[in-house]
């Protein structure tokens, strides 16, 4: 294999797969990049086995070839060279991949190309189209829901299913950490599936999400039984589908209120980080008092102190004392885009639904209280 | 006398704290008028001296509107730094009253004193001595306090006769004397469920401690209902809470022979999950953490651990808990000791995040009650899990500990 590469080319390749390959793993090939030279170009691939990268970038190739190189430090080198354009050769039968920049020569040791798992590679197969705004607030409102706890294998992914609403059919990603619930729905065309649901797991979520925001276009979705896959030009990611049950989520959702609050999303916001500044780190355990023409946001602890802050707001309703974590709280407004912002609250032990102040798209978060004393 | 007393708890809550310090420090402003905040506008009062008091000034007011009211009030700006100075000598003076110390905020806390009488002397005799303590380490600060048999009526009472006060509730005395009380001083009612109490015609405690129990709790909500009904009647079962983290406690075994089948380590497991869960029952804590420690052959120790969410007092939870961190070892020579421990204790009154779906170790935990209590009452190994039976018991000694 022979080919000449522009550095910034072979920069943004491998920037998309620093997060994928696997490091810790027993078996040293996933922390490699696998870089296969046709006539076409550069295919350049990488996975964990969870979730995977094809990538197609252009070069001026040589001779074809094939090897994997360790993804780190083929990155590092990439960034350092002092030249626009990097010089890549293979000799044949050898797995040692020499690379020249200038005046630096590197030499190093790949592993056999053969070995390299099989990843899905991007087709020209119908799919679902989802438009880049759709996909990007279905990861942006829901990811941080989901689940870390590997003992819950249920709650480590977004479900995923479509929806029919009174103006059309939505793509709805769910999530929930068991304390928490994040819900959001987005126009898309093609055909999902009647009564299909899946299980996307978090990782894929994060890296596809980094791959959002490094290009324009659509993106056409695949929804195999094993695999989904997401395409966009010359690029393709696959994630493995999550195994497990998903909660009946619906039943979670509050149908009814006891108190309606309706609160600037800014302002929630910004007192609810001054006043966690003297909540416990470890759950950041707040108290809202709601009455009537506000919100008072309480935080105390007796080693050493405590804050509150009044929010106005518009309260229908009675007065109520509610615990929450102020994280989990602030996450669901940053997640949320309207300047105003709706809280239905049941009683001080009932999950609290949080919604646009418009009410019109298809999103809501709901989050469990704190019993506090 | 103080036979009768099942426990002891005091309350001890410093007068008019920040304002305190500042005429403690400054002789000019003692006995005047003052207030304790931010000299703006916006800010609030955090302080009001006794002599501002009269003037209808008290904390959290706006300082607009407590100088309109006492317009010759001194306002002091607030000096954290040097209350929480005195603050520390101040808990001093109760740690050296009781190893049982629940701070609240910077100027007061919970005594646990059961059992203190034999030094200090009877409950209002210890309630004297704590004062004239305070006085004497502080140069002067004088200190409200309350004692009785329960948490809740030692802070009452503590307010009661503020400032300077000392009010001792007895244990018979406690309905009797909460009767009168306005159901605001209630824990937990502020304007609100006082008004709400007061449309049911519950305008004094006495009236929530003479109303129909099932009454009470249709109107008031299961909860609600049972909370305030067993205040007004003097039971409120909440402990003195000495330290909040940094505890855990465990169980291990050294063991006869080295093992490496993981069947016998999990029985291990099995039965140190149940004495802990046992202890941390007795104790009233929750685990957040369970940790699990293997010491190989050649005295190689591992540990592996993970969160409990929800935290757990049921061995049956810690156990399924540790089972599955035993993948998580390496397998290479056999184990001679096994431990486990919970960790990250804290207390079932602390914040506890609540679960969007239902469900839980409830069950599992009501029969573990009851064989808590079965061995109280019978002995050890008057009852055991039917997996434990026909099986011997420990090899080596057992190394229950807690840190």
């Amino acid at each position: 294999m022979e080919f000449v590469i522009a550095k910034d080319e072979l920069i943004r390749a491998l920037a998309r797969v620093q997060g994928i390959v696997e490091k810790r793993s027993t078996n040293p090939i996933i922390a490699n990049v696998l870089l296969e030279v046709g006539e076409d170009g550069m295919k350049v691939a990488a996975t964990d086995t969870e979730v995977s990268f094809v990538g197609r970038y252009a070069c001026e190739a040589a001779r074809p070839g094939r090897l994997t190189l360790g993804a780190r430090q083929l990155y590092d080198i990439a960034r350092l060279v002092p030249t626009d354009t990097v010089s890549f050769n293979l000799p044949e039968g050898s797995l040692q991949m020499e690379i020249t920049s200038g005046k630096s020569f590197f030499k190093i040791l790949g592993l056999s190309a053969d070995e390299f798992p099989a990843v899905p590679e991007p087709g020209e197969e119908a799919g679902v189209l989802l438009p880049m705004a759709s996909i990007r607030e279905l990861i942006d409102k829901t990811l941080f829901s989901i689940s870390s706890d590997d003992t819950r294998t249920g709650l480590n992914g977004a479900y995923v299913e479509a929806k029919e609403l009174e103006d059309g059919t939505v793509m709805r990603f769910v999530a929930t950490d068991g304390h928490r619930l994040s819900l959001c729905g987005r126009p898309f065309t093609g055909s999902f599936g009647e009564g299909r649901s899946l299980l996307l797991p978090k990782k894929g979520l994060a890296e596809l999400r980094k791959l959002i925001d490094d290009g324009d276009g659509d993106w056409t979705a695949n929804f195999g039984d094993t695999q989904a896959s997401f395409r966009r030009g010359s690029i393709c990611f696959s994630m493995r589908l999550l195994e497990g049950d998903f909660p009946d989520y619906e039943q979670v959702v509050p149908s009814s209120w006891q108190r309606r609050v309706m609160v600037q999303r800014d302002a929630m916001i910004a007192a609810l980080r001054r006043v966690s500044i003297l909540a416990s780190e470890k759950s950041h355990p707040v108290r809202f008092a709601i009455i009537n023409g506000g919100v008072t946001v309480t935080a105390r602890q007796p080693e050493t102190g405590e804050a509150h802050e009044e929010v106005e707001a518009q309260v229908e309703g009675t007065d109520l004392e509610i615990g929450f974590n102020a994280r989990y709280f602030r996450d669901a407004l940053a997640a949320l885009s309207t300047d105003v912002v709706m809280l239905e609250i049941g009683d001080s032990l009932s999950p609290c639904l949080i919604k646009p102040g418009d009410g019109n798209s298809d999103e809501l978060f709901v989050i469990m209280p704190m019993r506090l004393e | 006398m103080s036979e009768r007393w099942p426990r002891i708890v005091l309350h001890a809550d410093m007068d008019a704290f920040y304002a305190a310090v500042e005429q403690l420090d400054d002789p000019s402003l003692r006995g005047k008028p003052l207030l304790v905040g931010p000299n703006s506008g916006r800010g609030v009062v955090l302080t009001a001296s006794y002599a501002a008091r009269p003037f209808g000034v008290g904390s959290a007011m706006p300082m607009s509107k407590a100088k309109r009211l006492c317009p010759q009030a001194i306002v002091v700006p607030p000096r954290f730094d040097r209350y929480s100075e005195i603050s520390k000598q101040v808990m001093s003076v109760f740690g050296d009253f009781s190893p049982d110390v629940e701070p609240l905020s910077l100027d007061e806390a919970f005594l646990e004193m059961s059992g203190a009488e034999r030094i200090f002397g009877g409950p209002l005799e210890m309630g004297r001595k704590l004062k004239e303590a305070v006085k004497e380490a502080t140069g002067g600060l004088t200190v409200s306090v309350g004692v009785s048999a329960t948490k809740y009526v030692a802070k009452v009472a503590s307010d009661f006769r503020k400032p300077d006060g000392l009010t001792v509730v007895h244990p018979d005395e406690v309905k009797d004397w909460l009767a009168p009380l306005s159901v605001r001083a209630l824990w937990g009612v502020g304007p609100k469920t006082g008004e709400r109490l007061a449309a049911l015609g519950l305008d004094k405690i006495g009236d929530v401690a003479a109303a129909d129990f099932d009454w009470l709790k249709r109107v008031l909500g299961d909860n609600g209902g049972t909370h305030l009904y067993r205040l007004a009647n003097g039971q409120d079962a909440r402990r003195v809470q000495r330290s909040r983290r940094m505890r855990s406690i465990g169980s291990e075994r050294t063991l006869a022979e080295d093992v490496s089948d993981r069947a016998v380590i999990q029985e291990h497991l099995r039965s140190s999950a149940a004495s802990i869960g046992r202890r941390l029952r007795r104790k009233s804590w929750l685990a957040r953490g369970v940790r699990v420690k293997l010491k190989t052959a050649s005295f190689q120790l591992m540990t592996r651990q993970r969160v409990l969410d929800p935290p757990t007092d049921v061995g049956d939870q810690l156990y399924k808990a540790a089972v599955p961190l035993l993948d998580a070892f390496e397998y290479t020579e056999p184990f001679r000791l096994v431990g486990l421990a919970a960790y990250d204790l804290v207390r079932p009154d602390d914040p506890l995040q609540l679960d969007l779906f239902a469900g839980g170790p409830t069950k599992k935990r009501k029969a573990e009650e009851t064989m808590d209590s079965i061995r109280e009452r019978f002995g050890k190994d008057a009852v055991q899990r039917a997996e434990n039976l026909g099986k011997g018991s420990w090899e080596g000694p057992n190394l229950d500990y807690q840190e």
